[in-house]
């Protein structure tokens, strides 16, 4: 049994000022604070990559810089579910009794630390080096490819199947003053803005930016604000398109190994926090995790089933869509968000009687899948 | 081992495993289902279209090839999923080798 004790999140947009490091040593001292954990008092540290840092070993950089000397070091890299992921190992180390605990860091300044085109071109290897990254591809068109199948197999059109995801994350940014982009946009906004990989326009995308996120998990509860993590799961089924099957990536096995381990149904998660690097990304995942019907992401979007007030409160934050995306913490971000929804301390954009949450994260072309669920301690008997 | 386009030689190789039938793209040594040993064929570059987008670096294809396997190429840019396609193999200005080029099927 785990817990998450504190939370730190910063922030996302363009904020030049500090480096890959400084970004993880800030949202790693709002989390400790948060959690009332000393730097001497962490016995274990997992950091997660940093692209603008490619450093081979992220763990030993920040605990030498924070002045903590772990049992355990660890540096991670399963792409976006690389935060969540690290979240799955600092539990198992916890139940092992291997540390009691471990503090779990992402940070990058990812929007002002590299060019777009070094961005671009450094997150195109996830492509297969010698059959894929040739061709010339980007993340953005992998993802493409997946959001052209996804509308020609289900008989939609981008503006209805794929834009009310976006309107629906850049509402819910508008609430939180973290988030890099808040102006409510239309469906009509996002298929004007520009272009970027056919079907999928700007709006479609999550931004790139700076900023960092992190959590204490512990052995032990400490308090009525800890959140319990009751059950994580992964699968990791393949890693290039050329070899996904594109009607199971991962997410329903993942998501089903973390509910039965939790004793918990999907009906009864009161919050969900799911990666939404694209809307085709958060499209296939609701799907997958069985929260629309095949092929009804959108329209379930359109009618607000995704909103605080709805049926399935989805990124309450804003998601990557609009609260940002730096990388690793911003997967973490979804997790930051449903520790604050579940210990009703998310203020304007709280969610009633938040109880239970899940979190979701894919990383690469939908390749890598880890989901935890999270229970809150307040009012537990 | 059979070169391909990757190797400078313009066709695509389908591995087979001499054990269990499967068949892939991505060269591997052995069978990533079964562990067997691979033999392998060249594709005839006939297929259908499941995906294809077109972005600042130009249009690129998903195709389900007939012989079993998929496979990422670039293309023209008036396919559809569902088109039918053919490969030829063609090189711009920064391509080492030339790649996998997928154009509707006359027919
Ligand atoms: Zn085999």
């Amino acid at each position: 049994m785990a817990w998450i004790r504190g939370a730190g999140l910063t922030a996302f947009g363009r904020l030049p000022g500090r480096d890959a490091l400084g970004w993880q040593a800030t949202a790693a001292t709002l989390a400790m604070a948060d959690a009332g954990t000393r730097p001497r008092d962490v016995d274990g540290l997992i950091v997660g990559y940093a692209t603008t840092l490619d450093h081979l070993m992220p763990a030993n950089l920040l605990a030498e810089y924070l002045g903590i000397t772990p049992a355990v070091a660890l540096g991670a890299a399963v792409g976006g579910a690389t935060g969540v992921a690290m979240v799955v190992q600092a539990v198992a180390l916890v139940d092992s009794g291997a540390a009691s605990t471990v503090l779990v860091v992402a940070g990058e300044d990812r929007a002002s630390g590299q060019s777009t085109q070094t961005s671009t071109a450094t997150l195109a290897q996830v492509g297969h080096r010698r059959y894929e990254v040739p061709i010339g591809a980007t993340v953005p068109q992998y993802y493409a490819l997946l959001a052209s199948a996804y509308l020609h197999e289900h008989g939609l059109t981008p503006g209805d199947g794929l834009a009310p995801l976006a309107v629906a994350m850049r509402a819910h940014a508008a609430r939180h003053d973290g988030a890099q982009f808040r102006t409510p946009v239309t469906a009509a906004d996002v298929r004007a803005s520009r272009p970027v990989a056919d079907p999928l326009n700007l709006l479609d995308c999550c931004p790139v930016s700076d900023g960092g996120a992190a959590v204490v998990v512990s052995a032990t509860a400490g308090g009525g604000r800890a959140v319990e993590i009751v059950g994580t799961g992964q699968a990791h089924l393949h890693q290039h398109i050329s070899e996904a099957d594109m009607h199971e990536f991962g997410a329903r096995v993942s998501a089903g190994r973390a509910l039965a381990r939790a004793g918990v149904r999907i009906g009864e998660v009161d919050v969900f926090g799911i990666y939404d690097s694209f809307t085709i990304t958060l499209a296939l995942l609701l799907e997958e995790l069985g929260l629309a019907r095949p092929g009804g992401a959108g329209a379930a979007a359109s009618e607000g089933r995704f909103d605080l007030d709805g049926p399935i409160p989805v990124n309450p934050h804003g998601g990557l869509l609009s609260y940002g995306h730096c990388g690793v913490g911003g997967g973490m971000a979804h997790l930051v968000e449903i520790v604050t929804q579940l210990r009703g301390e998310s203020g304007g954009r709280q969610v009633a009687r938040a109880r239970q949450g899940l979190v979701h994260a894919d990383g690469g072309v939908m390749s890598a899948h880890v989901t935890a669920v999270l229970r809150a301690a307040r009012g537990a008997t | 081992m059979t070169a391909d386009w990757t190797d400078g030689e313009p066709r695509i190789v389908v591995s087979v495993c001499a054990a269990c039938g499967h068949r892939w793209y991505l060269r591997r040594a052995q069978c990533p289902n079964c562990g067997g040993s691979v033999s392998s064929t060249t594709s005839a570059g006939v297929g259908t279209v499941v995906a294809v987008t077109s972005g600042e670096r130009g249009a690129i294809a998903l195709v389900d090839l007939v012989d079993g396997v998929r496979v990422l190429g670039r293309c023209g840019s008036s396919l559809r999923p569902g088109s039918a396609v053919r490969l030829r193999f063609q090189a711009g200005a920064d391509d080492p080798v030339a790649v996998p080029f997928f154009e509707a099927e006359s027919s």
